[in-house]
């Protein structure tokens, strides 16, 4: 996912500096949103620079008939500055704006796009027919030009992207594009948008990522990761719908091979129980190189949704599988063991970490209690109160035994002195215990 | 204006160069920007230097853009055209 962002915003930032994307390569470590935050401010200002100047030409506009003034355009001005025109003159002439795509040709006005300021897209397609936009999206993604797309769909309108769903027909290029946008929320909409509109698009397109190159699944994934949890959902049930066993097994490969292991388990995360069972079931698993590969990817890694998704999905494969991946999780460095019951916690997946642990083999339980040992006293009677929660008691003695806790009576006592002791003891009078 | 290279910088009488870049380039982009903090002075440095080259750069196309379409209309009218629209831009 972040990979693709980031390139997208490395490939704008270039534009906006006329450098080619080489050249800012060594920016990539700013991260997406670092990168995204300069290029909007950069290209803010440029566009601001010239705004006076498009103001007296738009003012212009309505003199000059199109038909005298577009050809000359065209064969005149570079597509660079028209499209830096474009945006201020266009808002400020809706009807002739869209007048002016079908003058200028859909091939000279894709050229102008990548210029363009995307914020005005949104305002144009308000108020012009989205037909000639639809047009030169299609021009641009016959180009395989998909970064100069994903701007703009931050901006899109709910009417442009229904007519991005009935106009632009190739679902490959259409995902890709999605991939390089930066908003998450344009993601979401546009996938609620292919999952809710007339043309019922997405059986279609499952399958075409299914069996697609490796650069589709992975831009499919970077999309579905970044999407909200319901619309994750509901593309989820459609993808291992269609997906044959095989399918699910090379999407979930790719993702391995490809470093997507962060976007496959947001996937997982969010996936409804029938899905996810599907997924879970995938052969792929069988192979002791899988859950190794995903462990591994996790190493380091914090983001609650990925940990969501490890712990569902593990919690949904076979016993062996389970035992696997509860001796890997043992076998990571002392911080992240640590660190599991919070990470089970933020999730809120308490029960598929203790049903991973309760297969685990005795050494791997030991690693674990050993570790989780070394957790304040409040920590210890929280693993505690999970434990006898979910009825583990007896199957997680080894946790128990080598992690001594107190009673939750006791963390209460303790607290309150500690607040008698700070003079506090009334500033919270409704004290509550968080089993975390 | 900053020389980038840590000399003299004759227009205001002050150092310039790259001990101020982070600064000149908040200065640039109309206030200061979390992720500036994470470049380096040079780094920032070399995105002032092009950030100014694109605006430069993008205002002498602009120029030759409206240049050009003026360049349309018949002769006597183009300096009066570009005079009436742009003068007061120009300068």
């Amino acid at each position: 996912m972040s990979n693709l962002v980031i390139r997208a915003q490395v490939v704008l930032l270039a534009r906006t500096l006329h450098v080619p994307p080489e050249r800012l390569a060594h920016l990539e470590r700013l991260g997406a949103a670092g990168l995204h935050e300069l290029q909007e401010r950069m290209a803010g200002i440029i566009f601001e620079q010239h705004a006076e100047t498009f103001r007296r030409i738009s003012r212009l506009v309505p003199f000059i008939p199109l038909t005298v003034s577009m050809p000359l355009v065209q064969r005149i001005i570079p597509p660079a500055m028209t499209g830096r025109a474009a945006g201020a003159v266009g808002v400020d002439h809706p009807k002739k704006a869209a007048e002016t795509v079908g003058l200028l040709g859909t091939s000279y006005a894709a050229d102008c796009v990548p210029y363009m300021d995307p914020a005005s897209i949104g305002q144009l397609a308000d108020v012009a027919p989205p037909e000639p936009l639809i047009r030169v999206v299609n021009e641009i993604l016959r180009r395989r030009d998909y970064v100069t797309v994903g701007p703009f769909l931050a901006y899109a309108t709910s009417n442009l992207i229904a007519a991005m769903e009935r106009g632009v027909r190739d679902d490959e290029g259409l995902l890709l594009a999605t991939a390089y946008a930066f908003s998450a929320e344009s993601i979401s909409a546009i996938l609620r948008q292919l999952l809710n509109g007339p043309a019922q698009r997405v059986p279609r397109m499952m399958r075409s990522v299914l069996a697609g190159s490796p650069d589709l699944q992975l831009a499919a994934l970077s999309v579905f990761a970044r999407c909200e949890p319901e619309v994750i959902r509901a593309i989820g049930d459609i993808l291992f719908g269609v997906g044959s066993p095989p399918a699910v097994d090379h999407l979930i490969r790719t993702a391995i091979r490809l470093g997507a292991v962060p976007e496959l388990l947001i996937l997982a995360g969010n996936l409804s129980r029938q899905a996810l069972g599907k997924m879970a079931a995938s052969p792929v698993f069988d192979d002791y190189d899988t859950m190794t590969a995903i462990v591994a990817a996790l190493d380091g890694n914090t983001e609650t949704n990925c940990w969501r998704g490890l712990f569902t999905l593990a919690a949904r494969t076979g016993t062996d599988v389970q035992r696997r991946t509860a001796r890997l999780l043992a076998a990571l460095p002392d911080p992240m063991v640590i660190d599991l019951p919070t990470r089970a916690t933020e999730a809120d997946v308490w029960p598929m970490l203790l049903q991973l642990i309760a297969v685990a083999d005795p050494t791997a339980q030991g690693r674990f209690g050993a570790a989780w040992a070394t957790l304040s006293a409040e920590r210890r009677a929280g693993l505690q109160w999970h434990i006898h929660e979910h009825h583990l008691d007896a199957r997680l003695a080894t946790i128990t035994d080598a992690a001594p806790t107190m009673s939750v009576e006791e963390v209460f006592y303790k607290r309150r002195k500690r607040r008698r002791h700070l003079g506090t003891a009334d500033a919270n009078p409704a004290d509550t215990w968080n089993p975390w | 204006m900053n020389t980038l290279h840590g000399g003299y910088d004759g227009a205001d009488g002050r150092l310039g160069g790259i001990a101020g870049a982070r600064a000149d380039l908040a200065q640039e982009l109309n206030g200061p920007l979390a992720v500036c903090e994470a470049l380096s002075e040079q780094e920032a440095a070399d995105l002032l230097n092009l950030f100014r080259s694109a605006r430069r750069t993008e205002a002498a196309a602009l120029a030759g853009a409206i240049d050009g379409m003026i360049g349309v209309l018949p002769r006597p009218f183009r300096t009066v055209t570009k005079r009436i629209m742009f003068r007061d831009l120009a300068n």
